[in-house]
């Protein structure tokens, strides 16, 4: 399950780069996890408030709506704030937004509900069933293959809306694709193992250390095991210190944006 | 070559920030070169874009557009875009319409100078190498109509002449180029010019043009 989840997060990250154009989207930073956790936590209320129990398809179709939700509402954004750091700062904005909701919803919850939703906010793979690792391949293999047909879309989108139309390309339809294949992936992960920081954003920056080739064809499988490598470590440390996914996942990611913004300080924004 | 009747577009008004930008009826005959001028801030960007429209990689049919169907167009601008992350020669390669014609490929690269770097990202090369890199995707491109946004911003005199040299072979095979520039020199070559003053565009040819006209313009 870590493997999987570490690659969907891996590609909906990279995707989203894409989609924005941004080195720093991601489904932590932009809100986009906070949307499918807040979508998890309305499907999982309201069951715990008329007593019935949350299968994960339900679970995941709540998330899904709660990624998308708040993609949308970027991607509507992005055409009126050009700035990066305004982006990302709505981002931001976003993800608190969702989450002072999902608070909200929290006050008003049963005891059994609440718990429930802690410790799977606190993210972890421990409670991997055949099926949840059966719901992630088939994202997974699904939406890799839809998006690695329309590689050279991809690279001639990211040149600029201008040159990726005079190149043939249909701007709408390939900003509507990534949004879709990075929402579902983000979703899924999100619903079956909880909202986890900072492998969709750390992936395709690490990947570039070690993978000498570009463009989306190529790149495509060494991001995928970059995350995949990303998540089995900090699952095995999570598990070695006893202390939650989220954590490690945060302690290593954090610090590797900051260094990455202060190597790149000229250039980020 | 590649066209034979000339290309129209009614007149229409447009906005340009708080400005509306009055633009005439245009007519531009196959293998003709239009240079875009005027002012910082004019609009030529945004003309450019409006009088493009374009759906596809081709011209769609729209009242105030160019109306022609079915043309292949090249588009190309001095906006570096920071997340682009492809190495060079696949950049260049994003221009190849039809067959892949290798040895045309390696001609390109090598007029470009574009060899020693070919294998490098767009993002480590310079803002000249950049231009070079985009403007070989053009030559690739085989467009019926390109539009140029001050594309000899970063170019040195060699590849200026270089770029001259290219425009006037798409003159010849009846091809038409629009270039918004800054270049005096350039506009002076260019059969018409189309002069962005704050309210209208004024049609000159280049034999028109002058630093008298010029300052003539400016009053306007």
């Amino acid at each position: 399950m870590a493997l999987l989840s570490g690659a969907a997060l891996a590609m909906a990250g990279y995707w989203m780069q894409l989609l924005f154009r941004n080195p720093l989207a991601s489904p932590s930073i932009l809100g986009v996890t906070n949307g499918a956790s807040l979508g998890v936590s309305v499907v999982t209320m309201g069951m715990g408030f008329f007593g019935g129990t949350l299968r994960p398809d339900a679970s995941i179709l709540a998330a899904t709506m709660g990624a998308l939700l708040i993609l949308l509402l970027l991607f509507v954004v992005r055409w009126r704030v050009q700035s990066l750091t305004g982006l990302l700062i709505f981002g931001v904005m976003t993800g608190h937004l969702a989450g002072a909701v999902e608070s909200i919803f929290q006050r008003y919850a049963d005891r059994s509900s609440l718990s429930g939703l802690i410790f799977w906010s606190m993210g972890t793979f421990d409670h991997a069933e055949y099926a949840h690792i059966l719901y992630v391949s088939i994202a997974l293999v699904i939406l890799m293959t839809w998006i690695y047909t329309h590689s050279s879309q991809l690279d001639a989108w990211s040149l600029g809306d201008d040159t990726a139309r005079s190149l043939g390309v249909s701007v709408q339809r390939v900003s509507g694709m990534l949004m879709i294949a990075s929402g579902i992936l983000t979703a899924v992960v999100t619903a079956l193992a909880g909202p986890i920081a900072f492998i969709g954003l750390a992936s395709p920056h690490l990947t570039r250390l070690w993978w000498h080739k570009r463009g989306h064809r190529s790149f495509l499988i060494p991001v995928c095991l970059t995350g995949m490598l990303i998540a089995l470590f900090c699952d095995l440390m999570s598990r070695s210190l006893e202390i939650p996914l989220n954590a490690v996942t945060s302690l290593v990611g954090a610090p590797w944006v900051m260094f990455w913004i202060l190597k790149n300080r000229n250039h980020v924004f | 070559m590649f066209s034979e009747d000339a290309f129209t577009s009614k007149s229409f008004t447009m906005p340009v920030g708080k400005r509306k930008l009055y633009i005439p009826d245009l007519v531009v005959q196959p293998g003709e070169v239009v240079a875009v001028a005027g002012k910082n801030g004019a609009g030529k960007t945004v003309l450019l874009r409006h009088l493009m429209d374009w759906q596809e990689g081709q011209l769609i049919q729209k009242e105030g557009a160019w109306k022609r169907g079915d043309l292949r167009l090249a588009w190309l601008n001095t906006r570096r875009e920071p997340y682009a992350d492809l190495w060079v020669e696949d950049v260049v390669a994003l221009g190849i319409v039809g067959q892949f014609d290798k040895e045309r490929f390696e001609a390109v690269i090598q007029e470009m100078s574009l060899h020693e770097i070919r294998h490098q990202s767009m993002n480590t090369i310079s803002d000249g190498e950049w231009m070079r890199m985009m403007m070989a995707r053009v030559m690739m491109q085989d467009a019926h109509i390109i539009i140029m946004d001050e594309p000899t911003a970063h170019l040195d005199f060699y590849y200026k002449r270089i770029w001259a040299q290219w425009i006037q072979k798409c003159s010849a095979e009846s091809r038409v180029v629009i270039c918004a520039s800054h270049d005096e020199t350039w506009i002076k070559t260019a059969q018409q010019i189309w002069w962005l003053n704050d309210s209208e565009l004024c049609l000159y040819s280049g034999s028109e043009f002058s630093f008298d006209s010029l300052k003539k313009m400016n009053n306007q």
